[in-house]
C-alpha cells in the first residue's frame, strides 16, 4: 500500500452497511483494509451486521454496529455521540445510507416520498452534520464522503425522487465542502452507476434478461455492473492524505456509464 | 369552454401575486392558489375545482418562497425539514394532483417551477434553498422524460438575487456585493421572471423540455469562465459567519 493510502489510527463510520450484497459493506471493507477502524451502521438487518462486525474485527481493526434510522435527528446524533465514545474519535464518515422505489411522478405515494427523501436527502444533512461538529470538536479535521449517484446528474424515468435527493445530496456536497473548510474538513461524493447490490433486485432496467444485456450495453467499460469494492476504492482514496486537497469533487464511479450523457 | 387566452390558463402556486398579475398582462388566465399542501385530498379538489373555474388548466406555475439563508451549523434539523416541506414536498404534491388529473383527461399541459440559482451553485449559507431547488429541478426534468409523449412539458426558472427581496443576511450590503458580482450589473425583477415564465408557458417554447433556465443575470455562470468574479458576496459571508470564531 502507498503510505499516503494508510488509513492507520483512523476511525470510520459507514451508515447502511449491514447487507451482504451493499455497497456500504464494500466501502467497510476497504476502509478496514487499509488501517482504519470502522463503525457500522444500518436501521435493520442485526444478523448481517453482526457478521460484518465480525469481517472487519477479522482484519485485525475495531469495529461495532449502531442501529439508528438516519431520518431521525435524535439517533443520529446518538450514533455519532456512541461511536466516538467506544471508538475514541471520528475521522472518516461515509454516509452511504440509501433507499430507492420505481415509480413515476404521478403514482410516488406518501410513503415513498417520506422514505426517499428521509433516508437519501434529510438522512445525508442529519448524518454530515452531526459528524462534522464532532469532528470541529476534535479539532484535527476530517474526511467526509458521500454516496451520491450518477442520477445526481442523469434524469431517469420512474426514478424521479430518487434523482432528485440524490442531486440535492450532490448540491449540499459541495456546500458543506465550501462551509466546513474552515474546520479542514474534506467533503466529497461519489457517483456509483449500477452496482451489483440488493437495491438494485427491483429495477425495471434489470428485471428480465432481455433488460439486463441492454443496460449492460450501455456500460462502456467490461459492459458490466460495479463490485461494492470498486465503490470503496474511490471512498478510501478521498478519506486518505493522498486527497489531502480535494474537496467539493464529484468522482463517478460507474464504467463511463454516463458519459456524455446530461 | 370558451375562449382560450394565449397564453392559457394558468394556475400559480405562489406566497404573492405579483408573478400571477404580471402573466395576466402577458396573456394568461392566471389564477393564484396558496399552500398549505400535502399527500391528501386538498391538492386533488384545488386542481378539480380551478379547472372548473378557469375551463381548464393549460399550465402550472410553481414558485418558490423568499430565499432565506443559513449556514448548515446554525440549521437545526427541524427548520431544513421545513424548508424541504414548503420548497419541494408542497409544489410536488399539486403538480402531482395536476399531473394525474391531466393524465386522465388525456389533456396536454406545461409545468414551469420557479427556483433560485442556487440549486445550480454550492452557495455558502445556501445549502438548504440550494439542496430544495436542485431536488425540483431533478423533478422537472423527469417530469419532462417521463410526461414528454403526453404532451407535457417541464422546465425550470432558476432565478438569481432579486431586487426587494433579498434575505435578511444581506440587508446590508449585500445588493451592492451581488450587483458587482453580476456580469449583468443589476439584480432580478419581476418583468425578468414574468417574461421568462411567459416564454416557456408559450407556443415558441413548445419544443422546450427539461430545461433549467439560470435567470440570474450571469451570476452563477461567472464560476466557469475565466474572468473570474470577485465572490465579493460569499466571502463578506463567510467572512461574517468566522468573525470570532476561533480556527
Amino acid at each position: 500500500m502507498i503510505a499516503s493510502q494508510s488509513l492507520a489510527g483512523k476511525v470510520a463510520l459507514v451508515t447502511g452497511a449491514a447487507l451482504e450484497r451493499g455497497i456500504g459493506r464494500g466501502i467497510a471493507l476497504v476502509l478496514a483494509e487499509r488501517g482504519a477502524d470502522v463503525a457500522i451502521n444500518d436501521v435493520s438487518h442485526e444478523a448481517q451486521a453482526a457478521a460484518r462486525v465480525q469481517e472487519i474485527e477479522e482484519l485485525g481493526r475495531r469495529s461495532l454496529f449502531v442501529k439508528a434510522d438516519v431520518s431521525d435527528p435524535g439517533q443520529v446524533e446518538a450514533m455519532v455521540g456512541e461511536v466516538a465514545e467506544r471508538l475514541g474519535r471520528l475521522d472518516i464518515f461515509v454516509n452511504n445510507a440509501g433507499v430507492q422505489t420505481w415509480q413515476e411522478l404521478a403514482e410516488v405515494t406518501e410513503d415513498a416520498w417520506r422514505w426517499i427523501t428521509g433516508v437519501n436527502l434529510h438522512g445525508a444533512f442529519f448524518c454530515c452534520r452531526a459528524a462534522a461538529e464532532q469532528m470541529r470538536r476534535q479539532g484535527s479535521g476530517g474526511r467526509i464522503v458521500v454516496i451520491s449517484s450518477v442520477h445526481a446528474v442523469m434524469p431517469f424515468p420512474s426514478m424521479g425522487v430518487y434523482g432528485a435527493t440524490k442531486q440535492a445530496v450532490a448540491l449540499l456536497a459541495g456546500v458543506m465542502a465550501r462551509e466546513w473548510a474552515r474546520y479542514g474538513i474534506t467533503v466529497n461524493h461519489v457517483g456509483p452507476g449500477w452496482v451489483d447490490t440488493d437495491i438494485n433486485r427491483d429495477s425495471p432496467g434489470l428485471r428480465t434478461e432481455e433488460a439486463r444485456r441492454a443496460t449492460l450495453a450501455t456500460i462502456p467499460l467490461e459492459h458490466r455492473p460495479a463490485e461494492p469494492r470498486e465503490i470503496g476504492e474511490a471512498v478510501a482514496f478521498l478519506a486518505s492524505d493522498a486527497a489531502s486537497y480535494i474537496t467539493g469533487a464529484y468522482l463517478r464511479v460507474d464504467g463511463g456509464l454516463v458519459i456524455g450523457k446530461y | 369552454m370558451g375562449h382560450r387566452p394565449p397564453l392559457g390558463n394558468v394556475l400559480v402556486l405562489d406566497e404573492e401575486d405579483g408573478l400571477a398579475q404580471a402573466l395576466r398582462s402577458r396573456g394568461a388566465a392566471a389564477q393564484v392558489t396558496r399552500g398549505p399542501f400535502g399527500f391528501d385530498q386538498r391538492a386533488t379538489d384545488l386542481v378539480q375545482e380551478a379547472r372548473r373555474q378557469l375551463g381548464g388548466i393549460d399550465a402550472l406555475v410553481t414558485v418558490f418562497p423568499a430565499i432565506d439563508l443559513a449556514f448548515l451549523d446554525d440549521l437545526e434539523p427541524r427548520a431544513w425539514l421545513d424548508w424541504f416541506r414548503r420548497r419541494v414536498e408542497e409544489p410536488f404534491c399539486l403538480v402531482q394532483a395536476w399531473l394525474r388529473d391531466a393524465l386522465a383527461r388525456g389533456a396536454a399541459g406545461r409545468w414551469v417551477a420557479v427556483t433560485s440559482n442556487l440549486g445550480t451553485l454550492p452557495f455558502p449559507s445556501g445549502g438548504a434553498v440550494g439542496a430544495a431547488a436542485a431536488a425540483l429541478h431533478t423533478l422537472v426534468r423527469v417530469a419532462a422524460v417521463e410526461y414528454g409523449p403526453r404532451g407535457i412539458r417541464a422546465n425550470a426558472v432558476a432565478v438569481g438575487w432579486y431586487e426587494g427581496a433579498l434575505p435578511p443576511a444581506l440587508e446590508s450590503d449585500g445588493a451592492a456585493l451581488a450587483v458587482e458580482d453580476t456580469p449583468a450589473r443589476r439584480l432580478a425583477n419581476l418583468d425578468d421572471v414574468a417574461g421568462t415564465v411567459a416564454w416557456l408557458l408559450s407556443l415558441e417554447a413548445s419544443f422546450v423540455n427539461g430545461e433549467v433556465v439560470r435567470l440570474d443575470g450571469g451570476y452563477t455562470i461567472t464560476r466557469s469562465s475565466r474572468a473570474a468574479p470577485s465572490q465579493a458576496l460569499e466571502l463578506r459571508l463567510l467572512e461574517e459567519r468566522w468573525r470570532g470564531v476561533a480556527r
